[in-house]
């Protein structure tokens, strides 16, 4: 059937042809990349969402090969888990008809559905990742949690061994007692 | 996994302080001795007066500055106070952080100052905000070639010239936000240059000149009196708009008129205010281009359903071949009877766009 078409109909053949030079162009322009996380998993990630990732732009300027082929582009710190949340994220963040009260009410339910050892080991995926508008919530977010806390509170959010001795911490607070630093 | 949250960078802790006040940052220095000088590399200062006792806050704001790593660039310095702080201090502390390659000053002050050259010169600025201020710029000129925005909310100027001088220096603005300026005086012959790059401007004052702006994308005004009127000027990018008048004039549709790239309106309206004048039908003059063209979305809010109101959201429903929401959200002061009323007399109107939707609040 496609032989006979050469032969006879040469033509439409080049429109068909051109035609199809144009659907690869649109398909290209919403291609995939392929990720592999930490733990070996591999994603295929639209272009469009892995391009917002620091990491993956400079593994692409470094060999800009990987982007055609099908090698994966290495994650080397950033696990399944923490990817399946990215890409949640950013997809919903990259979505046109989001407004601004589905993206407020998105981010709540996001950052509510993480405890706190998943909240860190996002934070640190998200730096690692480059990715500045999720990291940027994620660093707020924290803030806001250890915000008006005790000491010891702030201390196991962070898994901090406090290394001071007792008379050097009651020494220290007593320093900046005059400015009325101190924890609620 | 304990070690790699115990790994978490200094430079991303950092960041996390920068969201909290200084003081607080300043108290994390108790939790460990890794945490000692940590608070000194964060690229914030972050000042409340109201949270510190008001004998203690000049010598802590002076601490706090002289205590911050000095090779390390300081970000934003954003300086709270109600009691009426020394401008002099002031001064000293703004010319400490503004050698800091400063790009966001965040002022509320309470006091009447003349900023110094150390401000107004400052290279590295791009966001500017200032409330609760008398300010006046005495004959220092102002360079903020780098500003993009400036919101002043507040702010009486000494003099027009002061506000004008000050936008002339600030010609690279993007956004620009003024509510409630005052002029003490009015110079001779104040101009206020045309700011080319301005994309976004709301103004909620009487003291300001549209013609200043006629280059933005999105406008929202409120409209406090008539000064100035008679000068609105064509704008030629704007496409969305946001309205508000305490006065009876200009009418929207004369304003509309004057947005030939309009597509997107909200109209919030004041009571007692009748913006929308003689029935828009019987008007003979040609529809203007913005609503039969480019319009794709309306909103009204604080809708009462007079009969000029109705009016208006009927000529746009019936003119609009684009439009794609009609939004009106009623007047809460209005009862259930009545909003079934209006809902129906707005749907009973025929659209001229197909893919209208009509959703009523």
């Amino acid at each position: 059937m496609a032989e006979e078409t050469e032969s006879t109909k040469t033509e439409p053949l080049k429109t068909a042809e051109e035609e199809f030079k144009k659907l690869e162009i649109t398909e290209e322009e919403e291609s995939e990349l392929k990720l592999e996380t930490s733990d070996h998993v591999t994603f295929m990630v639209e272009a469009s969402i892995a391009m917002k990732f620091g990491a993956v732009q400079q593994y692409l300027e470094v060999s800009p090969a990987a982007s055609a082929s099908a090698t994966a582009i290495p994650l080397h710190n950033v696990a399944s888990r923490e990817l399946i949340l990215i890409l949640e994220y950013y997809r919903m963040h990259d979505w046109v008809d989001a407004g601004e009260r589905d993206l407020k009410e998105f981010d709540e339910r996001f950052l509510k559905d993480l405890n706190y050892e998943e909240l860190k080991e996002l934070l640190l995926a998200a730096n690692y990742l480059n990715v500045e508008k999720l990291f940027n919530f994620l660093t707020k977010s924290i803030a806001n949690i250890i915000r008006n806390k005790d000491v010891e509170f702030v201390r196991t959010f962070f898994g901090i061994d406090n290394d001071y001795t007792p008379e050097e911490e009651a020494a220290y607070r007593e320093e900046n007692a005059w400015a009325g630093v101190k924890f609620v | 996994m304990a070690d790699r949250i115990s790994s978490i960078p200094d430079a991303l802790l950092c960041h996390i302080l920068s969201f909290l006040p200084t003081k607080a940052a300043v108290a994390t220095s108790f939790l460990s001795r890794r945490w000692k000088t940590l608070w000194r590399t964060v690229p914030v200062l972050d000042f409340n007066q109201e949270t510190y006792s008001r004998s203690k806050f000049d010598n802590s704001v002076y601490t706090f500055i002289l205590s911050r790593d000095f090779d390390q660039p300081l970000q934003r310095f954003c300086l709270r106070s109600s009691f009426g702080t020394d401008p002099a201090k002031v001064n000293v502390w703004l010319a400490a952080a503004t050698q800091r390659k400063l790009e966001h000053l965040d002022l509320s002050l309470d006091c009447s100052i003349v900023l110094f050259s150390s401000v107004l010169q400052c290279k590295t600025l791009t966001v500017f905000k200032l409330s609760n201020v008398h300010f006046s710029l005495k004959s220092c000129s102002v360079d903020l070639r780098r500003l993009k925005i400036l919101h002043l909310s507040s702010v009486t100027f000494f003099q027009d010239k002061d506000f004008a001088d000050l936008l002339s220096g600030s010609f690279n603005l993007e956004d620009l936000e003024v509510t409630d300026l005052y002029f003490d005086n009015y110079a001779d012959g104040t101009k206020f240059i045309r700011l080319p790059k301005l994309v976004s401007v709301h103004v909620f004052t009487r003291e300001f000149l549209l013609e200043a702006a006629n280059n933005v994308q999105f406008l929202r005004i409120n409209w406090m009196d008539d000064r100035g009127l008679g000068l609105i000027p064509e704008f030629e990018n704007l496409t969305h708009l946001k309205f508000s008048s305490y006065i009876q004039q200009p009418l929207v549709l004369d304003l509309i008129k004057h947005c030939p790239k309009l597509q997107n309106l909200v109209i919030y309206k004041q009571e007692n205010i009748e913006l929308f004048g003689e029935d828009p039908e019987g008007d003979s003059q040609p529809v203007p281009l913005c609503i039969s063209l480019h319009l794709k979305e309306c909103t009204f809010k604080n809708y009462g359903g007079s009969k000029g109101e109705f009016g208006f959201l009927k000529y746009v429903m019936q003119n609009a071949r684009n439009l794609r929401t009609m939004t009106v959200v009623s007047n809460n002061r209005v009862d259930e009877g009545r909003k079934l009323a209006m809902l129906r007399n707005l749907s009973l109107c025929r659209r001229c766009s197909p893919i209208c939707k009509l959703s009523f609040e």
